[in-house]
Order: structure tokens, then C-alpha cells, then sequence
């Protein structure tokens, strides 16, 4: 399984988890809580992610001038 | 990408374990505030992000002027590193913003002094950074990129001060003395989690600079 998908997974996961508990101990404006939270993590980790893929695909295409013969 | 060294390993675990508590303590330990309740527990994420991003522009700003006197290509990647990550608070910081401001203030978004020098902030950096798309020259980029870094931030106080100086519905800056304790330790770990998830993205992004870099150069090498 691809490092980002187990990402995703685990952040769902982690979001149900947190609702489900927000929702037991009843806190009062739980959907904001958990909005707010889950926005914070799910922009963070999207960022992060976006940045290695972003390296991979540079770093990919600065591979393909190599094998090119066209580096220096 | 190179991948990533023991130091980058090291803050990036530092990062996310930093997070994971601050979260934990911001949600579930610290009690909730006598007058909002739990929403104003989104201040534990809310104002960090605000700070961070604040910080990214003044990087910004100091690295701008460094490459105005050094015309060094280095602190120009750092300068577009930071603006990228300084993007990505901003817009969370409204987006927080917004979901604090629905249920103490009735409304998501309002054309209040501290929203919207927050908004003209964001749109500032993101020009900024959509002019680096359109220079395809290293040098003049850096150096248009450089003139709006240096005077976007002078928005950034304006944005800090703006409660201060406008009647606003924001409330205004908070100090150590008139904040219980415990808010203030929540607060203060949820600084420190925030400005390692920023170390860490800087680490990273300007190492995907260079990489452009070395991108660019091998394309036009081989035009």
C-alpha cells in the first residue's frame, strides 16, 4: 500500500473516531470542533504529501535527462 | 526526491508527535472557556496557524531583501519556499476563522477590518507566487518576486494591528496576563507543533526548489 493512501486511511479513521467520541461525551458545537480540527490535520497532511509527490515527479523528470544523455 | 536525511526524519517525527498532542490536549484535556464553550477550542489551532503564517512572511521579507543585496538564487528559493507554506496558514487561518466566527458571531464570513486585511493578505502571496510562474528567467523572476515580497509585508502589520486600530468584531490581541494558565500552556504547545510542522515543510519545499532548479537548468541546457 502506497504511503499516502495509509495516510488517508488513518486520518478518516482517526476523524470517525473523534466524532463519535465528541458525540458520547454530547460537546456542545461538535461539528465546528471537529470540522475545525480535521481541517487543520487534513490540510497539513495534504500539503505534505503534495510536496513529496511534487519531489518524486521533479526528480523523475530530472532522471529522464540523464538517461537522455542530455545532463551535465 | 533525495530521501530524506536523519535530521529531516528526526523533525518530521518531531512534527507530528507535537501535533498529535497539542491536538489531544487542545480537545480534550484543557477546560473548555467559561463564556464560548468547546468551539473555542479552535483557538488552539486558529491563532498558531495565524502566527506561522505571519513568520513565513517575514522570511519571506528577510530573504527578499537578502537577495536584492547578495543576488544570490539561494535565498530567493527560501523567499518561494516560505510564501508557498505561508499560503497554506493563511487560507487555514480563514478557513478556521470562518468556522469559529459561524457560531459565535452568527455568520461565517463579514467584512470585518482583521477578515478582510486577512484576505488581502492571502491574495497578495498567492500574486506573489503566481507572478514566479509567469518569469521564465531565473534572475528577472527572482528579482520582481523579491519587490513583492519586500511590500506585500507591509500588510502584515496592518492585519495584526487592525483590531486595534478599527472597531472590529475580532476580539482584540490577547496578553499572557489576561489568559488563564492553562489556555496559555495549550496555546504556547500548539505554537511549538505548528512552527515544526513549518520547519519541517521548509525543509522539504526548499529542497524541491533546488530540485527545480536543477530542472530548469537541464531544460535549458538541452532547448
Amino acid at each position: 500500500m502506497r504511503k499516502s493512501s495509509l495516510v488517508i486511511i488513518v486520518y478518516a479513521v482517526a476523524l470517525i473516531l473523534l466524532w463519535v467520541y465528541v458525540g458520547r461525551v454530547e460537546m456542545e458545537n461538535r461539528s465546528f470542533v471537529v470540522a475545525g480540527y480535521g481541517v487543520t490535520w487534513g490540510v497539513l497532511l495534504w500539503y505534505a504529501l503534495r510536496l513529496e509527490g511534487r519531489g518524486r515527479a521533479t526528480a523523475r523528470a530530472v532522471a529522464s535527462f540523464e538517461v537522455a544523455g542530455g545532463g551535465k | 526526491m533525495e530521501p530524506k536525511t536523519g535530521v529531516e526524519r528526526i523533525l518530521g517525527a518531531a512534527a507530528l508527535v507535537t501535533m498529535l498532542v497539542g491536538s489531544a490536549v487542545g480537545l480534550f484535556l484543557v477546560p473548555q472557556d467559561a463564556a464560548q464553550g468547546n468551539v473555542q477550542r479552535l483557538m488552539y489551532v486558529h491563532v498558531p496557524a495565524a502566527w506561522l503564517a505571519f513568520m513565513a512572511f517575514f522570511i519571506v521579507f528577510v530573504m527578499s531583501v537578502l537577495y536584492l543585496i547578495q543576488r544570490d538564487v539561494r535565498w530567493d528559493r527560501v523567499a518561494a519556499a516560505s510564501a508557498e507554506i505561508g499560503v497554506v496558514f493563511t487560507a487555514l487561518t480563514l478557513l478556521l476563522g470562518m468556522m469559529w466566527g459561524k457560531p459565535t458571531w452568527g455568520v461565517w464570513w463579514t467584512w470585518d477590518p482583521r477578515l478582510t486585511t486577512t484576505a488581502i493578505l492571502l491574495a497578495i502571496y498567492v500574486g506573489y507566487l503566481a507572478l514566479r510562474s509567469f518569469a521564465d528567467d531565473e534572475e528577472k523572476r527572482a528579482r520582481w518576486a523579491s519587490i513583492v515580497g519586500i511590500i506585500g509585508f507591509a500588510n502584515v502589520p496592518i492585519v495584526y494591528m487592525s483590531v486595534t486600530w478599527w472597531r472590529t468584531l475580532h476580539q482584540p490581541p490577547s496578553s499572557p496576563r489576561s489568559v488563564a494558565p492553562e489556555i496559555l500552556w495549550t496555546l504556547m504547545l500548539n505554537l511549538a507543533a505548528f512552527t515544526l510542522v513549518y520547519a519541517y515543510l521548509m525543509v522539504r519545499r526548499v529542497r524541491l526548489a533546488r530540485l527545480e532548479g536543477e530542472l530548469e537548468k537541464r531544460m535549458a541546457y538541452n532547448a
